[in-house]
C-alpha cells in the first residue's frame, strides 16, 4: 500500500499543532542532541576512541551495564511476581500496594539515593545487620545495584500488570477444558502472551538503571575502576573541562540509549503480529 | 432541500472506497443508502456532510456547489452510528450546544434556546431525561438524543449513519417506525445509511444500493426488490436458489439440462417461488432430498440437497406443509414458479 | 485431591509472602527511613531545618523553575497529544518514540548537552556570549535540562485517552456549528480534563525533584541555583543527616501527593474510567 504523507481532516488545528509538536521538539531535544554529535564528529577517530574505550571508562561501562542487567533481570522476575500476585490474588490492602509501585517515580532520585545509603549503611537498620555479619552493601557492587532496582522497578511492574489483567479468562478455562495442567497452561498460555511485555519491561528497566545518575552516586562511593557508573564519569570530565571527553561517553550513551528504544519498538511491533494491524 | 451528487470518488490509500457515484436526492426524501460493510455507503454520506473531502466530484445542495464548503455552512444534521454525544455535558445541554455555539447576532435568547430544546425533546419523548447524563441512558434513548441534537440547527438536510447499527433488535423495529413517523411529520430531506436490507425496505422512500463502491441500483422499495437489476441486489435483498439450467432455442428453460442442448443459463430464485411436490412432473421436474425442515416462523423453511449435492432452500406455508407430510430425507420434485436472469454475470 | 488443594493454597500463600516481603523491603522501609530520620531530633529541630534560609531560596527557586516549565509542558501536550491522535501521518511512530527518549536518555546526558550547547566553543555559545545573558550554571539553564526530562508527561497521559475517545464528538460539534475555539475550550478539554491535571501533577512532581540534569547545569551555586533536590545533596555531603532528611521528606510529601491524586482519579471518574493504555509501562 502506497504511504500517504497526511490524510486530509477535517478537524481544523493541524498546522497548528505540528508546529507547537515539531518547534518545541526541535528546540529542547533534537538541536540539543545533535550538536552532541557534532561536537564529537569535529575531533578525529583517535582522539574519540581514546575517550570513549580508555580504561577508566570501560570500567565505568562494565559496572553500568553489568549491574543495569543484573537489576534489569532481578526486576523482571520480582516485577512479574507482584503484578501476578496483584492482579490474580486476594490480599488486604490492594489498593495501598498498587499505589505503592509508583513510589519509585515519584520519589526523586536524591531522596532514593540518601535513604538508600543510609539504610544499609553502618547506622542503617539493614547495614548494620548486615556488617555485623561482615557483608558490606554501600560502596560495593551491591549497593549500585540495589538503587538500580529501587528506581526501576515500577516499569517492570507496570508494563506485565495491564496485559495480565486483559487476559481472557476464556483462554485459560479453554485451555482447562482441554485437559491442560495449571503448570502447562501457565507455560504455553499465559507465558507467551506476556513474555512481550516482560522484554519490554526488562529493556525498559536495564535502560533506566544505565541512566541513574542521583540514586546511584550518593551509595556507590564512586571509586574509579571498581564503583564508578558512567554518567558519573560524564560528569566528572566536564568538571575537568575535558568538554570532548564528556561528549563523547555521552553520545556512547545516547548511542545505547537509541538502540534500546530501536528494541522497544521491535518488540511492540513483534507483539503486533497477533493483532493483524501493520 | 435536494441533494445532487455528480462523479463523486474517494480513495483511501489505494483503496477506493467511492468510484465515481452520481445520484440525487429530492426534497423532503427518506433515502437509504444500502450495501455491505465497506461498500463506501458511509463514505458517501461523510462527504455529504463536509466529513471528509471528495478527492474529485461535486456535492450540490439545492443548486449550489458546496464541495469546497466548510461542513459548518451546509446546515447539515448529522447523526453518528455511536451518536457522539457529549459525555460531560446533560442531556439538555447536548440538544442546546448547536444554539448556544452560534455567532451572538443569529444565537437565540437563553429562555427561546430552553423553549426550543425542550420543545425537541418532547417530540422525540425524552422531556422527563433533560437533566440526566448521556451516560445514563439506554442505547435507544441516546440515539433519540443525539437525533434531537442534530435537529436542534433546524438543518435542511439529516444525514444518520447507521442509526439503528448498536441497538437490539426489538428497539430497533420499534424506532425504526417511529423514525418513519417523525420523517412524515417533520419532512425533512434525510438519508441514512444501513447494512440491513429489510430496514431500508421498511423505512425509505427510495433505496441506493452499493458494493465496492458503485451504486448497485437505485429505486423505491418495491423496485429494488421485485425487479432487481444486477445478481448482488437480487442476492443481497434475501436468500436466493442458483440453478444452472439451460435455455433452448424456443426460450424454454430447462432444469435437468441435456448437455446437448441450448446454451447455459444461471437462474435465480426465491425460496418462496420454489414449489414441492411429492410426485415428478412437467412443472416439478427437479428431483431432490430434504435434509432438514423448520417449522418455527411464519414460512416452513425447507432446506434441501439436489442430485449434485447443491444446497437449496425452499419457503412454504405451514397449510402446504401439512398436506404434504413432508419428513427428513424424503425425496420430493421442486418446481421454480418465477424466477430472474441476469445478462452478463461476473463471477457470481 | 484435598492434598493437591493444600498445596496450591500453599504455593499461593508463598508467592504473595515473597511478594509483599519485597514491597516492603524495597518500597515501604525505605518512605518510613524519610520520616524516621527527619523526624529523629524532634519536632521543632525538623521545622528548623525546613525553614532555614537555603531551604526557603531553594523552594523558591524550584518554584520559579515549575511556572515556566509547566505551562510550556502542558501547550505542548495538549498540542502533541491533539495532533497524534486527530489526524493521520507519515512519522507518527517516530514522534511516539522521541517522546520516549526521556526515559531511556540519561538525565547526565540530557544535562552535559547544554552545557556542551552553550560553552564557550559551543554552537550557541558565541552568540549567547555577545548578547551577554548567562544560561548555563543560571536560570535559563535549569529550565532547558528540566524541560528536556519531563516534555512528554502531560502529552503521554493524553495521548491514549484522547485515542480512546476518537474523534467523533469533535466532528459532531463541528456539523452543529462549532468553531475551533469552541471545539477545544467546550469539547475535547472537558473531556480530558483529569488527564490532563494529572499529566499536570506528574509533570510537577517530576521537575520538583529532577536531580541529574539539573545538577549538571547548575553549577551548584550557593543561594543561585540550589534546587530543593541539590539542596538535599549539599545538606548530605555536610553531615547534617537530619537536615538532609528533612528537606527531603517535602520531597517525599509532593511525591506521596502525585501518587494518591491518582488514586483519587482512578475513583472519582469511573465516567472517563481512567484507562492507561500502556505503551511501554508508565
Amino acid at each position: 500500500m502506497k504511504k500517504i504523507f497526511y490524510q486530509k481532516s477535517i478537524l481544523p488545528g493541524y498546522g497548528l499543532s505540528l508546529g507547537i509538536t515539531w518547534l518545541y521538539l526541535s528546540l529542547i531535544v533534537l538541536l540539543p542532541l545533535s550538536t552532541l554529535y557534532i561536537k564529537v564528529f569535529t575531533g578525529s577517530l583517535d582522539e574519540f576512541i581514546s575517550a570513549v574505550f580508555s580504561l577508566r571508562a570501560l570500567k565505568a561501562y562494565e559496572v553500568s551495564f553489568g549491574l543495569s542487567f543484573v537489576s534489569a533481570c532481578i526486576n523482571s522476575l520480582f516485577g512479574f511476581l507482584v503484578a501476578w500476585v496483584i492482579v490474580r490474588y486476594k490480599i488486604p490492602f490492594k489498593g495501598f500496594w498498587d499505589a505503592l509501585i509508583d513510589l519509585p517515580f515519584a520519589l526523586p532520585t536524591a531522596v532514593a539515593g540518601i535513604t538508600l545509603t543510609w539504610l544499609y549503611g553502618p547506622q542503617g537498620w539493614i547495614g548494620s545487620f548486615l556488617e555485623a555479619h561482615g557483608f558490606k552493601v554501600v560502596f560495593t557492587p551491591i549497593g549500585i545495584a540495589i538503587a538500580m532496582i529501587f528506581v526501576s522497578f515500577p516499569f517492570a511492574v507496570r508494563t506485565i500488570e495491564p496485559v495480565l489483567k486483559d487476559l481472557d479468562p476464556e483462554v485459560e478455562e479453554s485451555a482447562r477444558c482441554l485437559g491442560a495442567s495449571r503448570w502447562k497452561i501457565f507455560q504455553k498460555v499465559i507465558f507467551p502472551t506476556i513474555l512481550p511485555s516482560l522484554l519490554t519491561g526488562f529493556t525498559l528497566s536495564f535502560a533506566r538503571s544505565m541512566g541513574e545518575y542521583g540514586s546511584v552516586i550518593f551509595i556507590a562511593g564512586n571509586q574509579p575502576l571498581k564503583t564508578e557508573i558512567a554518567p558519573l564519569l560524564i560528569v566528572m570530565r566536564l568538571e575537568e573541562y575535558d568538554y570532548y571527553g564528556s561528549a563523547s561517553i555521552s553520545v556512547f550513551l545516547l548511542t545505547v540509549s537509541f538502540v534500546l528504544l530501536l528494541c522497544l519498538n521491535f518488540i511492540q511491533f513483534w507483539n503486533r503480529r497477533y493483532l493483524g494491524t501493520i | 432541500m435536494s441533494i445532487e451528487l455528480i462523479d463523486v470518488s474517494k480513495k483511501f490509500g489505494t483503496f477506493v472506497a467511492v468510484d465515481n457515484v452520481s445520484f440525487s436526492i429530492n426534497r423532503g426524501e427518506l433515502l437509504a443508502l444500502l450495501g455491505p460493510s465497506g461498500s463506501g455507503k458511509t463514505t458517501i454520506l461523510r462527504i455529504i456532510a463536509g466529513l471528509e473531502k471528495a478527492d474529485t466530484g461535486s456535492v450540490i445542495l439545492e443548486g449550489r456547489d458546496v464541495s469546497r464548503e466548510d461542513p459548518r455552512d451546509r446546515g447539515i444534521g448529522f447523526v453518528f452510528q455511536h451518536y457522539a454525544l457529549f459525555r460531560h455535558m446533560t442531556v439538555f445541554e447536548n440538544v442546546a450546544f448547536g444554539l448556544r455555539v452560534k455567532p451572538r447576532k443569529l444565537r437565540p435568547s437563553e429562555p427561546e434556546i430552553k423553549k426550543r430544546v425542550m420543545d425537541l425533546l418532547s417530540l422525540v419523548q425524552l422531556d422527563f431525561l433533560a437533566h440526566h447524563y448521556p451516560m445514563q441512558l439506554s442505547g435507544g434513548q441516546r440515539q433519540r438524543v443525539a437525533l434531537a441534537r442534530a435537529l436542534a440547527i433546524q438543518p435542511s438536510i439529516l444525514l444518520l449513519d447507521e442509526p439503528f447499527g448498536s441497538l437490539d433488535a426489538r428497539v430497533r423495529k420499534e424506532l425504526r417506525r417511529w423514525l418513519r413517523k417523525l420523517h412524515d411529520e417533520i419532512h425533512v430531506t434525510s438519508v441514512f445509511v444501513t447494512h440491513d436490507q429489510e430496514e431500508a425496505l421498511e423505512v425509505s422512500d427510495r433505496v441506493v444500493i452499493m458494493n465496492q463502491g458503485k451504486i448497485e441500483q437505485i429505486g423505491t422499495p418495491e423496485e429494488v426488490y421485485f425487479s432487481p437489476q444486477t445478481p448482488f441486489v437480487f442476492q443481497f435483498l434475501g436468500d436466493v436458489n442458483l440453478f444452472h439450467a439451460r435455455e433452448l432455442s424456443n426460450g424454454e428453460i430447462v432444469f435437468i439440462p441435456d448437455e446437448s442442448k441450448g446454451v447455459e443459463k444461471k437462474i435465480f430464485v426465491r425460496p418462496n417461488q420454489i414449489s414441492i411436490s411429492l410426485t415428478h412432473s412437467r412443472n416439478n421436474p427437479i428431483p431432490a432430498t430434504i435434509q432438514y425442515i423448520n417449522t418455527a416462523g411464519p414460512m416452513v423453511k425447507i432446506e434441501l440437497m439436489d442430485k449434485k449435492g447443491n444446497p437449496l432452500l425452499a419457503f412454504i406455508s405451514i397449510d402446504e406443509y401439512h398436506e404434504l407430510h413432508l419428513k427428513k430425507n424424503m425425496e420430493v420434485f421442486l418446481g421454480v414458479k418465477s424466477h430472474h436472469t441476469f445478462e452478463n454475470i461476473p463471477n457470481f | 485431591m484435598k492434598l493437591k488443594k493444600i498445596f496450591m493454597f500453599s504455593f499461593r500463600f508463598i508467592l504473595v509472602f515473597i511478594a509483599l516481603c519485597f514491597l516492603v523491603l524495597f518500597l515501604v522501609i525505605p518512605l518510613f527511613v524519610v520520616f524516621y530520620n527527619a523526624f529523629s531530633k524532634g519536632i521543632g529541630m525538623y521545622w528548623g531545618n525546613i525553614t532555614r534560609e537555603e531551604t526557603i531560596e531553594a523552594i523558591f527557586l524550584t518554584l520559579k523553575i515549575l511556572i515556566v516549565v509547566l505551562p510550556l509542558n502542558t501547550i505542548f501536550g495538549i498540542a502533541c497529544a491533539w495532533y497524534i491522535t486527530k489526524y493521520k501521518f507519515r512519522g507518527k511512530k517516530l514522534l511516539l518514540t522521541f517522546l520516549d527518549l526521556p526515559f531511556t536518555v540519561s538525565p547526565v546526558v540530557a544535562g552535559t548537552v547544554f552545557v556542551l550547547l552553550f560553552s564557550v566553543n559551543g554552537l550557541l555559545g558565541g552568540i549567547v556570549e555577545k548578547m551577554n545573558i548567562q544560561i548555563i550554571f543560571a536560570f535559563p539553564g535549569m529550565v532547558l535540562a528540566t524541560i528536556f526530562i519531563t516534555f512528554p508527561f502531560v502529552a503521554r497521559e493524553l495521548i491514549p485517552i484522547m485515542e480512546e475517545q476518537g474523534q467523533e464528538m469533535e466532528e459532531a460539534g463541528r456539523m452543529l456549528g462549532a468553531r475551533t475555539w469552541q471545539i477545544l475550550l467546550k469539547i475535547t478539554l472537558p473531556n480530558i480534563r483529569w488527564a490532563l491535571f494529572y499529566g499536570m501533577v506528574l509533570c510537577s512532581a517530576r521537575c520538583v525533584g529532577e536531580f541529574g540534569a539539573v545538577s549538571v547545569v547548575s553549577g551548584h551555586i550557593r543561594g543561585k541555583t540550589i534546587t530543593i533536590p541539590l539542596e538535599v545533596e549539599i545538606l548530605y555531603n555536610e553531615y547534617n543527616l537530619v537536615g538532609a532528611f528533612g528537606v527531603a521528606s517535602l520531597l517525599c510529601i509532593i511525591g506521596l501527593i502525585s501518587l494518591i491524586f491518582r488514586k483519587w482519579i482512578e475513583k472519582r471518574d469511573p465516567q472517563n474510567l481512567y484507562r492507561q493504555i500502556h505503551r511501554y509501562g508508565d
